[in-house]
């Protein structure tokens, strides 16, 4: 291997070293620099280069990494920022809709729910249409931002995104909490039917989703970003 | 030309030279350079993370294709990204016409 073959090959390792993020879409862009480095060292050869000059001009031409880098950053950020927007539009709804219809067709031989009961149901309800309703607006939000070029609004939105799962978790679930111990007896039979269960494994495999989503949206938002126009 | 000159309008030229049919990353910058009789100049490393965003804005879409034997990254302009070229074409002929005026030397 040459210096020059060298140079390329630390460019892109260099790239992948710096960029932090959804792994698919991170193979994917340094996979695309590499293509380009690859197509641009081929064109400067067709020119008559010798390949140790064509590369060191592939490289050059590429222009400053540090830029690059944190414009890549900013687009891994904005995709883990959707991922986590839309692991919140799915999962409360979800666990709305599976722990609503257990409390309504489950056998909890509890008569009327209580007044607590129903403030408590309402909170989770609405929190969860709320954190649902907040998603789809990061949603529109990355689209907007790219559209108008506001690169610099990217980290906000990924930031909320995070932020929005991770509380809505921790509401959702203290509330939860509270619901099931101002029931105790309807909780205690609800807790003996099979499908409660499946509903507690689907609903900590939602919510374990949502948090790994978020926390990882929030990751990839902290991340330094130099130079961004 | 200054490459923070063309920075500016680099979502119109991008979504210019895909209205013809779709093209990988180094063909647009091979387009690039064509069309505008080698003048524009920048780093070629801007304008991939640029096709990332406008993918995000939906105004483009990529692929991994077969072109030449060999796999690319393709993009092609979506039908919201060839209203917005024509948007930005109209606001850019507007633009110049009043630039131009203005700066025109004074018969």
């Amino acid at each position: 291997m040459t210096k020059h073959q060298d140079a390329i090959a630390v460019t892109v390792a260099e790239l992948n070293r710096r960029l932090h993020g959804p792994r698919r879409l991170r193979m994917d862009m340094v996979r695309e620099v590499r293509d380009a480095l690859c197509d641009a060292e081929e064109a400067y050869l067709a020119a008559g280069m010798t390949t140790d000059d064509a590369q060191a001009r592939a490289v050059a031409d590429f222009g400053d990494l540090d830029e690059i880098t944190a414009e890549y950053q900013l687009e891994l950020a904005a995709r883990q920022a959707r991922r986590s927007a839309v692991s919140i539009v799915l999962a409360f709804p979800m666990m709305l809709l599976l722990w609503d219809s257990l409390w309504r067709f489950g056998d909890t031989a509890s008569g009327e729910p209580t007044r607590m009961t129903l403030i408590l149901s309402d909170i989770i309800d609405g929190v969860s249409l709320v954190a649902a309703a907040g998603a789809l607006l990061v949603l529109v939000m990355l689209c907007l931002s790219a559209r108008r070029g506001r690169q610099s609004a990217v980290r906000g939105i990924a930031r909320s995104a995070g932020l929005i799962g991770l509380a809505t978790v921790v509401l959702v679930l203290a509330t939860s909490g509270a619901l099931q111990v101002a029931n105790v007896s309807a909780s205690v039979s609800l807790f003996r039917m099979p499908a409660t269960i499946v509903i507690e494994i689907a609903s900590a495999i939602l919510t374990g989703w949502v948090i790994w989503m978020c926390a990882a949206c929030l990751s990839s938002a902290r991340k330094k970003v130099t130079r961004l126009r | 030309m200054r490459p923070d000159a063309v920075r500016g309008h680099l979502d119109s030229l991008l979504l210019a030279v895909l209205e013809d049919g779709p093209l990988h990353g180094y063909a647009i910058i091979e387009a690039l350079q064509r069309r505008s009789g080698g003048v524009l100049d920048m780093p070629t490393g801007t304008v991939y993370p640029a096709l990332r965003r406008l993918e995000r804005a939906r105004w483009i879409s990529g692929d991994w294709e077969n072109v030449g034997g060999r796999e690319r990254r393709t993009y092609t302009l979506t039908r919201a990204g060839r209203r917005e070229l024509a948007t930005q074409r109209e606001e850019w002929s507007r633009f110049s016409d009043v630039v131009g005026k203005v700066l025109r030397a004074a018969p």
